[in-house]
């Protein structure tokens, strides 16, 4: 692991960037609020049978089935965290 | 237009955090600027400044960070408008920590109010722990009121060491505007020595003009009022009405009846 708290790992508990695995990504719902990782793969899943994007017009920016509450909604994808 | 978001962040208690975060709040609103406080600290002390009793609240920011609760359903409108703590906000560190994406939880819980006001003000704990890491996360810019004596620039190096690792995993754009001199004594050669040298060490801007050390602040505090409304013309609140201006880019003036910093001190941030 590379950063400027790499000297001291117990820092890193406190961020969950510092989770992050290769291939994840995090999406955040608009109905339950709830932030959560999933993998590439369980992402494609999420987005069956039906999906949909409009960047710049919402914040919550992609439709599709929100792994934490199960509703089909408005959620955004941070491919950053 | 979006607010502008400044944390108030020191890890070392008692340096005036909270009456910095209220009075420049107080100073912003007498320009007629919407100031929304955010209290993130269990001790509930920006509330209880304000005149709220902390531990008669149903509803707090520990609710808006761990119910999602809408973050104007339990804002207080008094001097500036407040979002409250209080202990129950200690739990909170405990459920956040288990939580993905828990440093954007103040961020999240910001976004719906942020077209609201001018300026989000938030009073940080006293501690590097998860609330500091979400105000910071949340955060425009970063002010970390210093107190002018011995050691106070111990915990300095650490808060700056969590702004770096800030930037690094959540919030690259967090600026560090400087440090507001607290609690100077300017009879003191020391108080100006720890001044000179906490600004040239870490290479941090110094902003003028410090606050003098006073009673009267204590005094507001216990009525439960800003320095501004409780002693409109005390040094001190002419020093936060400096202090607010500088942060909304003036140059501060010579005759704002405080103490300017002293020379040593970088200007450049």
């Amino acid at each position: 692991m590379t950063g400027p708290g790499a000297s001291a790992p117990g820092k890193y508990a406190l961020y969950s960037s510092s989770e992050r695995k290769r291939l994840t990504c995090t999406v955040e719902c608009s109905t339950c609020r709830e932030e959560t990782r999933v993998s590439y793969i369980e992402l494609a899943a999420l987005f069956f049978p039906v999906h949909f994007h409009l960047p710049v017009v919402k914040y919550h920016h992609s439709w599709f089935r929100c792994p934490a509450c199960g509703h089909r909604t408005w959620l955004r994808i941070h491919l950053d965290r | 237009m979006t607010a502008r978001v400044l944390a108030f962040a020191n890890q070392k208690g008692g340096v005036a955090k909270t009456t910095s975060t209220l009075s420049v709040g107080a100073a912003l609103a007498e320009r007629g600027r919407r100031v929304l406080g955010i209290d993130i600290d269990p001790q509930g002390a920006l509330t209880y400044s304000m005149g709220v009793d902390p531990d008669s609240l149903d509803e707090t920011i520990n609710d808006v960070l761990v119910r999602r609760l809408p973050i104007d359903k339990v804002i207080i409108h008094k001097e500036i408008d407040l979002c409250p703590s209080n202990i129950d906000l200690a739990g909170a560190e405990a459920v956040l920590l288990a939580k993905t994406g828990r440093e954007y939880a103040l961020q999240r819980a910001l976004r719906d109010a942020l077209d609201d006001y001018d300026y989000v003000l938030i009073d940080c704990p006293p501690s590097l722990g998860i609330l500091t890491i979400n105000g910071l996360t949340a955060a425009n810019g970063v002010v970390i009121p210093l107190q002018c004596e011995a050691l106070s620039h111990r915990g300095v190096g650490q808060l700056l060491e969590t702004v770096r690792d800030i930037r690094h995993f959540t919030n690259p754009k967090l600026e560090l505007i400087g440090l507001v001199p607290t609690m100077f004594d300017g009879r003191s050669r020391h108080a100006q020595e720890v001044l000179a040298d906490v600004g040239v060490r870490y290479d941090v801007r110094v902003l003028e003009p410090a606050v003098r050390k006073s009673i009267r602040f204590a005094e507001a505090t216990q009525a439960g009022r800003s320095i501004l409304s409780f002693a409109p013309s005390h040094p001190g609140a002419e020093a936060y009405r400096a202090l607010a201006g500088v942060l909304e880019g003036e140059e501060p003036r010579p005759d704002d009846g405080s103490v300017a910093a002293p020379v040593g001190a970088r200007e450049d941030g």
